[in-house]
C-alpha cells in the first residue's frame, strides 16, 4: 500500500503527516498529485478558504489529477476543507465550484446558540452522532468527541451518505460522509486524540 | 451543550518553558515539549505556545517546537509570538500548528487580521488580548504585556471580530502567574461581547476557579499555565470535578 497526502501549501500538512507516521505508514507528500505510481490511499487535508484552495488546485494540475485518481475508484479521505472540496459547490465568500465528486453544497453554519457554549466559527470538541456505521468508523460510538474548526459545513444532496452528524444551532449538521471510495470528515481526526488516530488507521486499512 | 475546553498554556523564552508574574520576572520551568506531552497524556484539549520575546526581538523560535510537538501530540496546538505576516503564519501552520495567535502586530497593523483571515480562513486566526484593568474597563497591551496600546479591550475585540479573527485568547495581566484566581469580570465582559469563542487565562489556580468560569461566563475554554506546571492542578482531576458538577468536558 502507498499513502499520499495532498499539500496545497496552505494547511496543516504536518500534523496529518505525523499522524500517518505515528500509525506506522510513510506517506508521500504531493503538491500536484501527479503520481508515477498511484497511491492506494489519498488524504486531502485542509485549512483555508474554499475558493483559494480551488484556485490553488487548478493552478498546477492537481485538480485534474485528483479527479482522475478518484474516478478510477481509488480511496480518498477529505479532512475539514478537504472534505468540503469534494462537493459540487462552495459558498464561502463567493460561489465556487469544487471537485464535484459528491453531490451537494457547502453552506455556512446555522446561528450558534450561545447558551449552549456554541460559537461561529465552531471551534472545539463536539459529540458525534453515528448515523451509519461502516468500516472507517470501527470503534467510534455515539457521544465520542472530535475536534472541529469550521464556519461552513457540507450538505450532501443524498442524506444516505451521511455517516456522522453533530448538533449545532437548531440543526443536526453533517460531519462525516462515505460514498463508495470517497470519505470525508469535517472534523480533524489528526487533532482528535486517540479517537481520531483510530479513524485514520481505519481508513488506511480499507 | 458544547464541552468547556481545557487548554494548557505554555509560555516560551528561547527553548525553555517559562512563567513570570504579571508577564514579568520570568523563571525557567523546563522543556516545553516534555510538559506539553505530559498534558496530552493527561487529557488536555489543546496546547498553546506563546513566545514571550518574539515580538520584541522580531524572531520566531517556535517552529521547531511545533514540529517536535506534533509528532506525538494529537490535539490542537496554537502558536503565538512574533507572527508579523502571512509568511510567518504559513510557517506556523506548516509546522503542524492548528491556529496562529496574533497580538502586537495586529494592534500595530489591524489589516494583518483580515489578510490572515482571507488567506487561511478565520478559524485559524486567534487574537491574543493582554488585558490590564483600568477602573471599570481594561486596556490592551502589546509586546507580552509591556506596552499599553491605548485600546479598550472590548472595543478592540469587537473590531478584531469584524476584521476576521476566529477566536480570542484573553489574558489578564493583573492575574497572570499569580495563582490568585482569574479576572471573572474580564471573562464575563469579553465572552458576552462577541460571537467568536473566548478563551480566558491568567490566575487560574483551583478547581472552583474553573467551575465558576464555566458557569458564570460564556467562555469557551480556560487556559491554565502555572497551576499545571507546578502540579497544583491535574487535568484529570479538573475534568472529573467538572463532570461531577454537571459541566460538560471531553473525557
Amino acid at each position: 500500500m502507498k499513502v499520499a497526502i495532498y499539500d496545497n501549501e496552505m494547511c496543516n500538512i504536518k500534523s496529518v503527516e505525523n499522524s500517518v507516521l505515528h500509525l506506522g505508514f510513510t506517506p508521500i507528500i504531493t503538491k500536484d498529485c501527479d503520481f508515477t505510481t498511484e497511491p492506494t490511499h489519498l488524504i486531502i487535508p485542509g485549512v483555508g478558504s474554499f475558493d483559494t484552495a480551488m484556485a490553488k488546485m487548478k493552478s498546477n494540475g492537481a485538480y485534474e489529477n485528483i479527479l482522475n485518481y478518484i474516478k478510477k475508484n481509488n480511496k480518498v479521505l477529505g479532512i475539514c476543507l478537504g472534505m468540503q472540496l469534494l462537493f459540487d459547490l462552495g459558498n464561502e465568500k463567493r460561489e465556487c465550484e469544487g471537485l464535484g465528486v459528491i453531490k451537494g453544497e457547502v453552506v455556512s453554519l446555522p446561528k450558534p446558540i450561545k447558551d449552549l457554549r456554541e460559537n461561529s466559527p465552531n471551534m472545539g470538541w463536539s459529540e458525534v452522532n453515528v448515523k451509519k456505521q461502516n468500516q472507517i468508523l470501527n470503534g467510534l460510538k455515539d457521544d465520542d468527541m472530535v475536534y472541529l474548526v469550521h464556519s461552513y459545513f457540507c450538505k450532501p444532496a443524498n442524506n444516505q451518505i451521511i455517516t456522522l452528524s453533530t448538533k449545532f444551532g437548531n440543526e443536526d449538521i453533517c460531519i462525516g460522509v462515505s460514498e463508495n471510495n470517497i470519505h470525508g470528515f469535517q472534523f480533524h481526526p489528526e487533532k482528535s486524540g486517540n479517537i481520531g488516530l483510530n479513524l485514520i488507521e481505519n481508513f488506511l486499512k480499507l | 451543550m458544547k464541552p468547556l475546553r481545557i487548554l494548557a498554556r505554555c509560555d516560551i523564552k528561547g527553548k525553555k518553558l517559562i512563567k513570570g508574574l504579571r508577564f514579568e520576572g520570568v523563571r525557567v520551568i523546563g522543556h516545553p515539549w516534555e510538559f506539553a506531552s505530559r498534558y496530552y497524556e493527561r487529557g488536555v484539549d489543546e496546547i498553546v505556545y506563546i513566545d514571550s520575546v518574539a515580538s520584541l526581538y522580531q524572531r520566531n523560535s517556535l517552529f521547531e517546537l511545533a514540529k517536535l510537538s506534533t509528532k506525538n501530540i494529537f490535539v490542537p496546538i496554537s502558536i503565538g509570538g512574533g507572527i508579523r505576516n502571512i509568511k510567518d503564519a504559513r510557517n506556523v501552520l506548516n509546522s503542524g500548528a492548528e491556529k496562529v495567535i496574533v497580538n502586537t502586530s495586529a494592534i500595530e497593523n489591524p489589516s494583518l487580521i483580515s489578510d490572515l483571515s482571507k488567506e487561511f480562513g478565520r478559524q485559524c486566526v486567534v487574537l491574543s488580548v493582554q488585558a490590564k484593568k483600568r477602573g471599570n474597563s481594561w486596556e490592551a497591551f502589546t509586546y507580552y504585556g509591556r506596552d499599553p496600546s491605548g485600546l479598550d479591550v472590548i472595543e478592540w475585540l469587537k473590531r478584531a471580530e469584524d476584521l476576521g479573527i476566529g477566536e480570542a485568547f484573553v489574558s489578564s495581566i493583573d492575574q497572570d502567574g499569580s495563582l490568585l484566581g482569574p479576572d471573572f469580570a474580564l471573562a464575563e465582559a469579553t465572552s458576552s461581547s462577541v460571537q467568536i469563542p473566548v478563551i480566558i487565562s491568567g490566575g487560574i489556580a483551583t478547581l472552583d476557579d474553573i467551575f465558576k468560569l464555566a458557569t458564570n461566563s460564556k467562555v469557551s475554554g480556560v487556559a491554565i499555565g502555572l497551576a499545571l506546571h507546578k502540579e497544583k492542578l491535574d487535568l484529570q482531576d479538573i475534568k472529573s470535578y467538572l463532570v461531577n458538577r454537571g459541566v460538560k468536558v471531553r473525557v
